[in-house]
């Protein structure tokens, strides 16, 4: 086994091309839209611009090229030209399917005249291609693509690293150790890596990039982009330079082009709205400093406890609120839109008093104290009771509705949402309503 | 609360009426339509706003005048009195005006806190009820009546959580229906099932591609055969076209071949030029022989013309002569214009020379003209008249300074008086002087005699002295001067102190001084008492008589001084007068020296000279132009000579003036220019006839030269003559046009056929093929081209809409941007959602609370019901069961035999519900104020015992609340009112 030259790649996945953004909680405004609708294609041209640039030997793409397994032609397209461009600045491509864009998709349309120097996996277990320097063989990739979407299957155990390669490095779409939050397709443990025999894990479907194992490396690239507000911060690739020694050293660089930013900002030292305004402004002005250059989709939570509580839960002051941000700021690039701003501010007053005065504000207080422990509750009876209530009360739109069933699914509250953040928001529009009252008295 | 007083503007029956209440229980009875409902309706009116009715009339219109409304003055229980006053012709609130008792003014809202939420549901159905609330159980089970009673204990003001609850509901409501379709959740959820549908039929889109691509791959295939088949039949096509096109080309071909070969062939060798080279040297000898013809005409022409020329030899030898004097009698002219001048300027100066003689008296001009005029003598003409001017000038001047001084002094002389007698004037005056002083002197001795001097006057005057030289010495200092300072103060000092310390005058001294006096008076004229005045006079006149003697004296000085000017004048006078007469002589003397008359002044003398000048200078310019003329005659006698000379040399007639002469001359030069002409032409003719006789021989060479070689070119060609040689050229040339015909022929054939072999088989083909079958089988063949070519378009057509079709899917965003708004959509409507299932839970959570509250609270009102039931019916009833969000109630006898509200009797039900209102009126005011209850004969179905225990209870209540009862029944009122004190007629 002779040692490989010096050589670097590109590590990429999840581009999910195709894209639409998602979680976007009101009407994005034309050109926030177009940044954020080409934000997919724009970061894979970044991937591109960043294999051209760091002078790479090879790119491999760890699964889920598109979101959709009949992704636009358009789409498809972009890739293709993308690809082509790295066969023009004479790179090779590995790519593995995974479960969004699997083989029995409508991916990789035929008639698309995708470059020769592309290598796609197929289904097989074993299969292997070397990776090609003047006449010699620098690394060898396995990597088996998904034939359909649900792979329950553990792939990375069925993988081992060909006697004699310079390099192993294993191409797979998969989650390793179960993580919650994630399909869990062609599962496998890190033992499972280990065991491989590979010199480096190259691993897409986890859209947070980092590294699952230090021996051998094992990396998700993450998504190029984020593209809603669960993929916050810097997004990118890994460019993976091994040395002739088989070292490895992988760096991070980032290829998104707008970052999705959750901005809090507390109202307990605020006077009044204007006060709320500038520290809002502020704190979207350092978010943007701190950006790298991207442009921002921030989701502005309004916190603390104060006076500012009553004003803030007028109807249609968030609104006005985030469109008077937004107005300030023009959106030339790089923009910070405030796309939502939600209130979680709770009211001045001592709950904990209210809640043990015999009135009616401390009934409430009680009520929904009551309707807390039961839906966290143990005792079965107590807890049906209680998620009965609070079920009933969404039912008309999230269960009795045809429509709301048919197309708010994702956004149904669950059992813990029920009992948790929107009972809270619920506890505090009633005391709010109430208190708003009793001042009025 | 309660209402103390009733005031109705219009409502109804009534027009300005108004009633005071007392607490506690009033009893209106009137008959029927007395007015009770319409009162009853009155106070719900004013407090709650007026119903509208469901036809559109009005609603207890002010009938019998005045604006429908009127007021309540209430009264609380902490003793504030308010007023409501309310009109309005409409149903609705109306125009409302609520006073408080600080005299502010509210409205709706004030009404509202002062009626503890209480609303009009509430108030028509627990507290001011008829017979028809009465009945029913519904009125007082409705949620909004519960929740404010409750309510009114929840410390919420008694209204809000239901308020609360509503509002909750409308924003639910104004975001989504469960069966809506335009609320904005409603409306987003049937845009995403829309747009969820167009994306399915977009997502079809890379089928389609495929498909293109898979039809554009077979289109290009069969196109590609087609254009094989096509290139087939167009090459058949064009070979049967040439075939078709060959065939007349080919028969014309061999035509001309056949005529060719029937002709003389030796023809073809005759060159195509040998006619033109035939016309050439025809021309040519043509123009030789035309050369010699002309030349012949020019010699006889010459000799012709010189026999008729006539030249004079004489003439001719006198040219030079002719000539010259032809052209000096320019020159004469000339000369003869110039004499004429010369002798107008010799008789000008003639004339200038008789006019200076004639300006100085008629002298002659030899001695006019012999007169020195040069500048020294004009300069010394000059020079005496300024000695002349000079003595003349003087000696006026001595004259004028005479007659002057001696006008003075006759002038001065007239002046000067004789002076009077002015002896002893001076000692007079003096003496005068002194009689003055002495007549002081004496004033002053009498004077001090009178007074006489004390010790202190000369202290005083020592320090006065002493003062003033020490003030003198101050000032000497200031001024750096102490010496003189002092002295000064010594002086002053000194004179002071003679003065104050003078010794006392005695008698003595004064008639000593008037002694003296009188002797002084005596003197100058004056008698001895004379007083001051009379010697003052005297010396006044004494001082004008002594002025006046002054004058006198400096005049008599003037007059000698200038009597002595005019002797020296007088004296000078004559020197001058000496000067001038020898200056006079001198003139004199220098006059006769040159001959002029002595008489003459010098500027006479000096118009002598000048005109001396002038005529001597115009006698020369005469004398010099008389020299002139004479000169010139000369020669024009010597002119008109050699003229006449020569006329006579020439035979001519003798000339008899200048007139005639210059005629004379003009034509022997006209003669001699014709002869000189003619003689000319006879050299040129001469000289042209030498030179025709040269061209001539070179001329006749040619023109023979010629000849021969169109002989000799007829001859070449086997020819007699010319016309010989052009019949066979013509015949030559009819065969050089068949050939090209050939010629162009198998080209036309080689251009169809391509090659010569081709144009051989060609010939051969469109000989041997008929031209029928031919265009029949060119037809067919277009005609597949046609159809073949026509299938290629169209599938290149198609090639190309598909080529279009698949860019057009390749750049196709359209399924991606309805994706984004596809997401975009399920955002917003996730965001509603969101908002919307706060609002439910926090409603629900709301409607748990009032739920719970009303079940802890309704025990309270269920057993002061039970207890006023009981009381009702005598005992009949022992408990009223009304189980917590039911809305039915059940009751149990005393034997503990339940019964529900439909087993009870009307009467029965009515007290029930009227037990179960003053349950909730005593709820409510457990909490709040206490609000009025007013009742409508709702007694009347309760039997005799029942309706006295409720009139009891209605006592009872009027204990704790204000209670306004209306009643048509006398004997209601004696229940109610044993006493009759609190019950009002109603007319």
């Amino acid at each position: 086994m002779s040692s490989p030259e010096l050589f670097r790649f590109l590590h990429t996945g999840d581009l999910h091309l195709d894209s639409p953004v998602e979680g976007l909680s009101a009407e994005a405004p034309p050109e926030v839209l177009a940044v954020l609708r080409a934000a997919t294609t724009n970061a894979w041209n970044n991937v591109v611009g960043a294999a051209i640039g760091h002078q790479i030997d090879f790119v491999v793409i760890a699964g889920d090229v598109f979101e959709v397994a009949s992704p636009t032609l358009l789409g498809q397209t972009r890739f293709r030209d993308g690809l082509a461009r790295l066969a023009d600045a004479g790179i090779a491509s590995f790519v593995v399917h995974g479960n969004h864009d699997p083989l029995d998709g409508r991916t990789w349309a035929p008639s698309l005249d995708f470059p020769a120097t592309v290598h796609r996996f197929g289904t097989d277990a074993g299969e292997s291609v070397p990776v090609m320097r003047d006449g010699r063989e620098i690394a060898r990739i396995h990597g088996r693509s998904y034939p359909q979407s649900v792979v329950r299957d553990n792939y990375a155990a069925g993988m081992r690293a060909q006697p004699g390669s310079p390099f192993a490095i294993g191409l797979l779409h998969t989650n390793v150790g179960d993580r919650p939050g994630h399909h869990n397709y062609a599962p496998c443990s890190v033992e499972d890596l280990r065991a491989s025999g590979m010199d480096y894990w190259a691993l897409g479907h986890i859209h947070q990039p980092g590294q699952v194992l230090a021996d051998p490396p094992a990396f998700y690239s993450g998504i190029p982009q984020g593209r809603d507000p669960g993929e916050l911060g810097a997004r990118g690739c890994y460019v993976v330079e091994v040395d002739a020694a088989r070292r490895v050293t992988s760096s991070f660089v980032p290829t998104d082009v707008v970052r999705w930013h959750p901005l809090e900002v507390s109202i307990d030292a605020l006077a009044d709205d204007e006060a709320v305004r500038r520290a809002c402004r502020e704190a979207i002005g350092s978010a943007l400093d701190a950006s790298d250059g991207r442009s921002l989709v921030v989701r502005l939570r309004l916190t603390g406890r104060g006076p500012l509580h009553a004003t803030l839960a007028r109807p249609g002051y968030l609104d006005d609120l985030r469109q008077l941000l937004n107005e300030e700021r023009n959106l030339a690039l790089p923009f910070a839109w405030v796309e939502s701003a939600r209130d979680l501010t709770r009211p001045e007053a001592d709950l904990d008093a209210r809640r043990e005065a015999p009135d009616f504000v401390g009934d409430f207080l009680r009520t929904v104290g009551a309707a807390r422990r039961g839906g966290r509750s143990t005792d079965p009876e107590e807890h049906e009771r209680w998620e009965k209530t609070l079920r009933s009360s969404v039912a008309p739109l999230f269960d009795e509705s045809l429509r709301g069933r048919r197309h708010l699914a994702k956004s149904r509250p669950s059992d813990d949402q029920l009992a948790g953040e929107l009972l809270d928001e619920a506890e505090a529009l009633g005391i709010d309503l109430l208190l708003a009252v009793e001042e009025d008295r | 609360m309660r209402i103390e007083r009733i005031e109705i503007d219009g409502f109804g029956r009534f027009h300005d009426v108004q009633w005071a209440l007392d607490g506690g229980l009033t009893i209106f009875v009137g008959a029927n339509e007395a007015g009770k409902t319409t009162l009853l309706n009155a106070v719900r009116g004013l407090l709650f706003g007026f119903d509208a009715t469901r036809d559109g009339r009005t609603w207890y219109p002010a009938m019998a005048g005045g604006r429908r409304g009127g007021r309540l003055t209430l009264r609380t229980s902490s003793d504030d009195r308010w007023t409501v006053e309310r009109h309005g012709e409409r149903g609705g609130g109306g125009a409302l005006a609520v006073r408080a008792p600080n005299g502010n003014q509210g409205g709706q809202e004030t009404l509202d806190r002062l009626l503890h939420g209480a609303d009009r549901d509430l108030f028509n159905n627990i507290f001011a009820f008829g017979l028809g609330e009465l009945q029913t159980f519904a009125s007082l089970s409705a949620d909004g009546v519960r929740g404010r009673i409750y309510g009114a204990g929840a410390g919420l003001g008694g209204t809000s959580a239901v308020d609360i609850e509503r509002r909750l509901r409308q924003q639910q409501e104004a975001v989504f229906l469960p069966r809506g379709r335009e609320r904005p959740l409603n409306a987003l959820l049937a845009r995403t099932e829309a747009l969820r549908v167009q994306i399915a039929d977009l997502a079809q889109q890379p089928e389609e591609y495929e498909a293109a691509h898979l039809e554009r791959g077979d289109l290009r295939a069969h196109a590609i055969e087609l254009r094989g088949e096509a290139r087939g039949w167009r090459e058949r096509a064009i070979r049967l076209g040439h075939l078709r096109t060959a065939a007349p080309l080919a028969a014309d071909l061999s035509r001309v071949e056949e005529e060719l070969a029937v002709g003389d062939a030796t023809l073809d060798a005759l060159p195509a030029d040998v006619v033109a080279i035939l016309d050439r040297r025809q021309g040519e000898l043509a123009e030789a022989g035309a050369v010699l013809a002309s030349i012949d005409e020019q010699i006889d022409a010459s000799t012709a013309g010189g026999a008729g020329l006539e030249i004079d030899d004489g003439l001719l030898s006198a040219a030079d002569e002719i000539i010259g004097l032809r052209d000096e009698r320019v020159a004469r002219r000339a000369a003869a214009e110039r004499r004429r001048d010369l002798e107008a300027a010799e008789a000008r100066h003639g004339s200038a020379v008789d006019e200076q003689r004639a300006r100085v008296g008629g002298w002659p001009e030899e001695r006019l003209v012999g007169l020195e005029d040069s500048i020294a003598s004009v300069e010394a003409t000059r020079e005496h008249e300024a000695t002349l001017s000079e003595a003349r000038a003087a000696r006026q001047a001595a004259d004028q300074r005479r007659r002057a001084a001696e006008d003075e002094l006759s002038a001065r002389e007239r002046e000067s008086s004789v002076a009077a007698d002015d002896a002893g004037l001076d000692e007079r005056a003096d003496e005068l002087r002194e009689v003055e002083a002495l007549g002081m002197r004496q004033a002053s001795a009498e004077a001090r005699a009178a007074r006489g001097p004390g010790p202190g006057s000369r202290i005083l005057a020592v320090a006065i002295a002493a003062a003033i030289a020490m003030a003198g010495l101050t000032l000497g200092v200031a001024a750096s001067q102490p010496l003189i300072g002092v002295a000064l103060g010594l002086l002053v000092g000194g004179v002071a102190i003679s003065i104050l310390i003078r010794p006392t005058a005695g008698d003595d001294e004064i008639a000593a001084l008037r002694a003296e006096r009188v002797q002084l008076l005596g003197r100058v004229g004056l008698a001895a008492e004379a007083e001051d005045a009379a010697v003052r006079e005297l010396r006044d006149q004494i001082a004008a008589r002594r002025a006046r003697r002054d004058i006198d004296r400096e005049r008599a000085a003037v007059l000698e001084a200038r009597r002595a000017e005019i002797a020296r004048l007088e004296r000078e006078g004559e020197q001058v007068d000496a000067l001038l007469v020898s200056s006079d002589e001198a003139w004199r003397d220098w006059l006769r020296g040159r001959g002029i008359p002595t008489d003459l002044s010098p500027e006479a003398a000096r118009q002598l000279l000048g005109a001396a000048g002038a005529a001597r200078r115009a006698a020369a310019e005469r004398d010099q132009q008389r020299a002139m003329i004479a000169a010139a005659r000369a020669e024009d006698d010597a002119y008109a000579a050699r003229i006449d000379a020569l006329l006579a040399r020439l035979n001519h007639v003798p000339a008899t003036d200048d007139v005639h002469r210059d005629a004379m001359l003009a034509r022997l030069v006209d003669d001699l220019e014709r002869s000189r002409d003619a003689r000319r032409r006879a050299q040129e003719l001469d000289a042209t006839l030498a030179r025709l006789a040269e061209r001539r021989v070179p001329a006749a060479e040619v023109t023979a030269g010629r000849q021969e070689a169109v002989a000799a070119h007829i001859r070449a060609f086997g020819c007699d003559d010319p016309d010989q040689l052009r019949r066979r050229d013509a015949e030559a040339a009819s065969r050089r046009t068949r050939h090209a015909r050939a010629r162009e022929l198998r080209a036309g054939l080689a251009g169809i056929g391509g090659s010569i072999e081709a144009v051989a088989a060609l010939v051969e083909e469109a000989r041997t093929g008929g031209s029928a079958a031919v265009e029949a089988t060119h037809v067919e063949a277009q005609a597949e081209l046609e159809r073949v070519e026509a299938a290629e378009r169209d599938a290149n057509n198609r090639i190309g809409a598909l080529d279009a079709r698949i860019r057009q899917l390749e750049a196709a965003e359209e399924l991606g941007m309805r994706r984004q708004e596809l997401a975009a959509l399920e955002g917003q409507a996730a965001a509603i959602g969101r908002e919307w299932a706060v609002r439910a839970i926090a409603l629900r959570l709301l409607e748990e609370t009032r739920s719970r509250y009303e079940r802890e609270r309704q025990p309270d009102v269920v057993r002061a019901a039970t207890a006023h039931f009981e009381r009702i019916t005598g005992g009949r009833y022992s408990r009223i069961v009304a189980p917590p969000g039911d809305a039915s109630v059940r009751v149990e006898t005393e034997g503990g035999e339940g019964r529900v509200t439909d087993e009870l009797s009307r009467g029965t039900a009515e007290q029930l519900y009227l037990a179960l209102r003053f349950g909730l009126i005593e709820e409510f005011a457990r909490h709040a104020e206490p609000l009025p209850v007013v009742m409508d004969d709702i007694l009347v179905n309760f039997d005799a015992e029942r309706a006295a225990r409720a009139a009891s209870a209605v006592r009872d209540l009027a204990t704790r609340h204000q209670v306004i009862y209306f009643t048509c029944h006398a004997w209601t009122a004696e229940l109610l009112d044993p006493d009759g004190t609190r019950t009002v007629a109603l007319a």
